[in-house]
């Protein structure tokens, strides 16, 4: 459904170039959910922002290709990109407080997703289809919520009204950037779980973004790992979690002590994307580096299971 | 809590701010003068001045003559001003909605222009749309309003009037409203009576009377809101419900106007309040200049005639009118912002405050007496009370009380040193202050040699970054090359404009004209003397003579040490103040607040004129007096919010933990992070100051009837202006826009420079 091939990002920024994205390609399959894993700063948010084209002015994409069921988005109109957001790829983030308008109603605010990808013939239906999304994602008393303002809220509700916003505009897909990491643990689950119950009732598929290798094994069907701006495996999870190829995720699931806990460090420091490191961008800390891999970056390779290393086979 | 409840809180809080100001009119009028000083003549007769004393009240003491004046003025009596022949109140009321209409249409004005222009400039950031909105709404900021004014009127009410049939002054054509055909005023505000009359006629003369002042007035307020706008949205931009919208699929137009904005309206809207009070400023001087029939006209007839009673009931007038303004954008915010608690955590102890300053008010108005009373009582209880505390502190660790003390000592030697060196700086021993700095630098420098040695490369680093961001901001730019080029002409005064043979003070314009060649036309670079002997006079001359390009060149030195002696040591008062009240916090914050919340109530050219027109004393020392007086309640507040913020850092919070004396933590860590937003403010006060300068040069206060200076020559200039003579208003007005746009453009550029968040 939505495949990213070659992705290649950039910021100029006045320190330099920032290489945040080097050659990104996975696909997410129409109605899983798919996972996409990696340590902080390793250019997940960026992967979703050059996939809606919502890059801040410093970032470009520099080339690659993004299609959504055949269409690709790079070359979208900007009219069409407008469709695209919300109606068609609906995004939720991670501090649902501040990526709420904090003046304006919670109903308003999924009010405007109604009118912009609904076809509603005046202010009331728009009103009872707000409530409608509201009661979807289990939201106590939606009629309440919707007169709302952000803050009035607790945590767990705001992500829920970030969802709702999300659903209001009846996308096929739905990118949730680490939408429980501001949460606390109890609420987290209870997110989780409606993310589940959404995609087994409207057959949503879902590019979920995470750190927390619990939530992957717990909801995901498919998962990439990424590390500095790259994809090193693609796999699905059962697979990932028995047979790690790659040495990064070998280094990342032997460092897990529990089943649910977040990455733990692997040796060594995650690279300067302003310097990046020559070759493959692991081949620092890699217990199995090579010269080979000081010289040329190793490219994805393989069919359902997709690995990035010139040392192991898929 | 209801909104009309929160309005009601509000209003019983600003009674004790309007308590303080009344303790600044008061103290102005008893403490900077003698108050029946106006009513005496060489004829009086010593027991005449003792009856007037009595008359007045003077015989009593001090608390009694204060109650007296609360009492008198919530009754009504705020004196009689001799200029007019009228009591004050009454003139007041006569005059207020002259003053109210030019200044509501010049705010509706700015606010309705400047809002958009602040949005579209944000959008447009760093391209070419972006830079001429800057500029023109730091240009704004810079003019001299007199200036402006004078402009407007020269070209578009003389020059071509005939084609814009605009007036050259005051409120209505007389003809018309007075003979022809007088409307029933109602309201005193002329457009609302025209239009209440239904007369199309009326409401076309009011509006074409009311169009150039109130662009005049406009302008100012409109860069002001513009750059916060601009500021605000900016900051808006980068945030994550912004990026929401945007992931909604929200057309960009939308996603400006409908998210963007309406947050980025909230900060602007809390600095309104400011902007206002800049009208406020502002009308005194456009008025004056169009021959407006409002209150701002009226006080500079009165600080003209030293109509004591008129400029503190003016003074104290103009400071409800800015406390008022700034009550309905607390309001306006608390309705933008439903995130803001009505019912928001106010201490006991502001309650009291408040409410205790209601009771003396109620029980002052039933009887002077019984004020007084009450007042006393007050105090001796906050005596009593501080003692107390004192006591309590002291009984609670005695044991190490002393050695406490001795770790406190250097509190009051600061403020004792920075006493000193102020009024040294006043005193005219700038050079040996300044000397005295350098060696006290030195001393610490040679002191903690090895820090210092150790920090040269990150500081280069750090230095090799400005240098480049300063290299792509072409306006900071410009403004640094300006600034230099007016440093260089101060430096160069006596070879660019040379001194008389005889004179001795090269100040004084008395000295260095020739009464014989008044309004000379300029003649620029070709002035070879072959049109006569009154050639020479490069940029003409005014009516009395005066060689313009001579005031303008020593002019400069004027305004160089005016801004740098005012900046300086405010920035030192500031510093020291603002530092231990925001590092401290708790109840020494708290009163330090206070008092800025008083003095920052009055806007800030109506009381540095009103101090210097109530002590009469025309000297430069005594305008700088008053200019610190106005200037370090806002800088104090600056440093201290800074202060705060950096009081809570961890590296701060990490120091206090391993027992580093106060001392220490204040003067290695808490100090040098506050040094960026103090020197951006100074850099722009450099500016702001000499436009107050030359405001209160224009209206002839301050520094000598002759002495050199841009405002005092524009003023000189300004009086054939309707003779066609131009060029003796214009030039010394463009020197102080220069000036004042230099160190705007600079004290700009370094916020972008030294401010780390902006290093995209
Ligand atoms: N506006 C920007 N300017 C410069 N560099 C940026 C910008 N946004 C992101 N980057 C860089 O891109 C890299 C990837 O950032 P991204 O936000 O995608 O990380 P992430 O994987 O989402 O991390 P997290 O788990 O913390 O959300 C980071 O190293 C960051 O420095
Ligand atoms: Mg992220």
């Amino acid at each position: 459904m939505l495949r990213v091939e070659n992705l290649v990002t950039r910021f100029h920024t006045y320190d330099g170039v920032v290489r945040a994205l080097e050659g990104v390609s996975f696909e997410v399959r129409e109605g899983e959910i798919f996972g996409l894993v990696g340590e902080t700063g390793c250019g997940k948010s960026v992967t979703t922002y050059s996939t809606l084209r919502l890059l801040p002015s410093t970032g470009r994409v520099h080339s690659g290709r993004i299609t959504l069921s055949g269409e690709s988005l790079l070359d979208a109109s900007e009219s069409r990109m407008r469709e695209v957001r919300g109606g068609e790829i609906a995004m939720i983030f991670q501090d649902p407080l501040s990526a709420l308008n904090p003046v304006m109603r919670v109903g308003d605010q999924i009010a405007e997703s109604v009118w912009l990808h609904d076809d509603l013939p005046d202010a009331d239906a728009v009103a009872v289809r707000v409530e409608e999304v509201l009661g979807e994602v289990r939201m106590p008393d939606p009629a309440g919520a919707a007169r709302a303002f952000p803050h009035e809220l607790s945590g767990g509700m705001q992500q829920r009204v970030m969802i709702a916003m999300a659903l209001a505009g009846r996308p096929k897909m739905l990118i949730a950037d680490e939408p429980t990491t501001a949460l606390d643990v109890t609420i987290q689950s209870q997110v989780l779980q409606l993310l589940r119950q959404l995609k087994q009732e409207a057959g949503l598929t879902v590019l979920l973004i995470t750190h927390d290798l619990g939530v992957v094994a717990e909801l995901c069907d498919r998962v990439a790992v990424m590390y500095a701006g790259t994809i090193v495996e693609t796999a699905p999870v059962e697979e990932l979690f028995s047979d790690p190829k790659h040495p990064y995720t070998q280094g990342l699931l032997a460092a897990l002590p529990g089943a649910s806990e977040t990455l733990a460090p692997v040796p060594g420091r995650v690279p300067d994307l302003l310097a990046p490191p020559s070759g493959c961008r692991f081949h620092p800390r890699c217990p199995l580096a090579v010269d080979r891999c000081r010289a040329e970056a190793p490219e994805l390779r393989g069919d359902t299971r997709q690995v990035a290393c010139h040392e192991v086979e898929p | 809590m209801k909104l009309w409840q929160y309005v009601l809180r509000r209003l019983a809080f600003t009674v004790p701010v309007m308590l303080g100001v009344t303790l600044i009119t008061f103290s102005l009028s008893n403490l900077m003068g003698d108050p029946v000083a106006p009513y005496v003549t060489e004829k009086t007769t010593p027991e005449q001045v003792e009856e007037l004393r009595k008359l007045h009240n003077l015989d009593k003491p001090i608390p009694v003559r204060y109650f007296t004046y609360i009492s008198n003025l919530l009754h009504g009596e705020w004196g009689y001003s001799q200029q007019i022949n009228q009591p004050v109140s009454e003139a007041i009321g006569m005059k207020f909605a002259a003053t109210l209409e030019l200044a509501l249409l010049a705010f509706a004005v700015a606010v309705a222009t400047a809002l958009p222009l602040g949005i579209f400039s944000s959008v447009k950031h760093n391209r070419w749309e972006d830079h001429w909105i800057r500029l023109f709404a730091l240009f704004g900021s810079a003019v001299p309003i007199f200036w402006l004014a004078l402009i407007l009127k020269y070209f578009l009410a003389f020059q071509w009037g005939e084609i814009t049939h605009l007036p050259q002054g005051y409120r209505y054509d007389p003809f018309l409203w007075d003979l022809e055909d007088p409307i029933e005023q109602r309201t005193g505000l002329l457009l609302v009576d025209a239009l209440l009359a239904g007369s199309w006629i009326h409401f076309k003369d009011a509006l074409m009377h009311l169009l150039l002042p109130a662009t005049t007035l406009a302008y100012v307020s409109m860069a002001t809101t513009i750059r916060l706008m601009r500021g605000s949205m900016l900051d808006v931009l980068g945030e994550d419900y912004v990026r929401t919208a945007r992931a909604k699929g929200l057309p960009e137009r939308k996603v400006v106007v409908n998210h963007a904005a309406r947050n980025a309206m909230i900060p602007t809207v809390t600095l309104l309040g400011l902007a206002f009070g800049g009208l406020l400023n502002g009308s005194v001087l456009t008025e004056t200049i169009w021959q407006w029939p409002g209150l701002g006209a009226w006080a500079v007839d009165a600080m003209r005639n030293a109509d004591t009673a008129a400029i503190l009931g003016y003074t104290l007038f103009a400071g409800m009118l800015y406390v008022f303004a700034n009550l309905v954008v607390d309001v306006a915010y608390a309705w933008l912002d439903p995130r803001v608690e009505l019912s928001g955590d106010v201490g006991l102890a502001e309650w009291v405050i408040a409410g205790l300053g209601v009771l003396l008010l109620i029980v002052t108005w039933f009887s002077v007496d019984m004020g007084l009373g009450l007042g006393r009582l007050l105090l001796y209880g906050l005596l009593l009370g501080a003692l107390f505390g004192l006591g309590w502190k002291l009984r609670q660790d005695h044991r190490d009380f002393l050695a406490r003390l001795r770790e406190y000592l250097w509190v009051p030697l600061l403020a004792l040193g920075t006493v000193l060196f102020v009024v040294g700086i006043f005193k005219g021993y700038s050079t040996e202050m300044v000397l005295l700095f350098t060696i006290a630098c030195l001393v610490r420098l040679t002191l903690n040699w090895e820090d210092f040695v150790a920090e040269i490369p990150p500081r280069r680093a750090e230095l090799r970054r400005m240098a480049h961001q300063l290299r792509r901001n072409p306006l900071a730019l410009l403004g640094l090359f300006i600034a230099l080029a007016i440093l260089l002409v101060a430096l160069m005064a006596p070879f660019l404009a040379p001194l008389e043979p005889g004179q001795r003070d090269a100040d004084r314009m008395v000295e260095h004209f020739e009464f014989n060649h008044d309004l000379q036309p300029p003649c620029y670079w070709s002035c070879t003397g072959e049109r006569g002997e009154a050639d020479g006079y490069i940029l003409g001359s005014t009516s009395k003579g005066y060689d313009i390009w001579y005031g303008i060149v020593w002019g400069s030195r004027t305004s160089l040490d005016v801004a740098l002696k005012v900046v300086i040591s405010g920035t030192f008062i500031a510093v020291v103040l603002g530092v231990i009240s925001g590092y401290y916090g708790g109840r020494v914050d708290e009163i330090m607040m206070r008092v800025t919340d008083v003095f920052l109530a009055i806007p800030g050219l109506i009381l540095a004129l009103a101090i210097v027109a109530v002590t009469g004393n025309p000297s430069i020392e005594y305008l700088m007096y008053a200019l610190i007086i106005v200037w370090w309640p806002g800088f104090t507040r600056i440093v201290r919010a800074q202060a705060l913020t950096v009081r809570n850092l961890p590296y701060v919070e990490a120091a206090r933990a391993a027992g580093a004396s106060d001392f220490r933590i204040i003067f290695r860590h808490v100090l040098p992070n506050c040094l960026t937003p103090v020197i951006i403010a100074a850099t722009m006060d450099m500016g702001s100051i000499v436009l107050v300068l030359a405001g209160l040069g224009y209206l002839n206060f301050g520094g000598g009837a002759d002495v050199a200076e841009w405002g005092k020559l524009v003023g000189f200039g300004q009086a054939h202006l309707l003779a066609g003579n131009w060029w003796a208003f214009f030039f010394p007005g463009l020197a102080i826009a220069l000036w004042a746009l230099a160190f705007y453009l600079l004290g700009d550029g370094l916020r972008d420079i030294l401010d780390p968040r902006q290093r995209e």
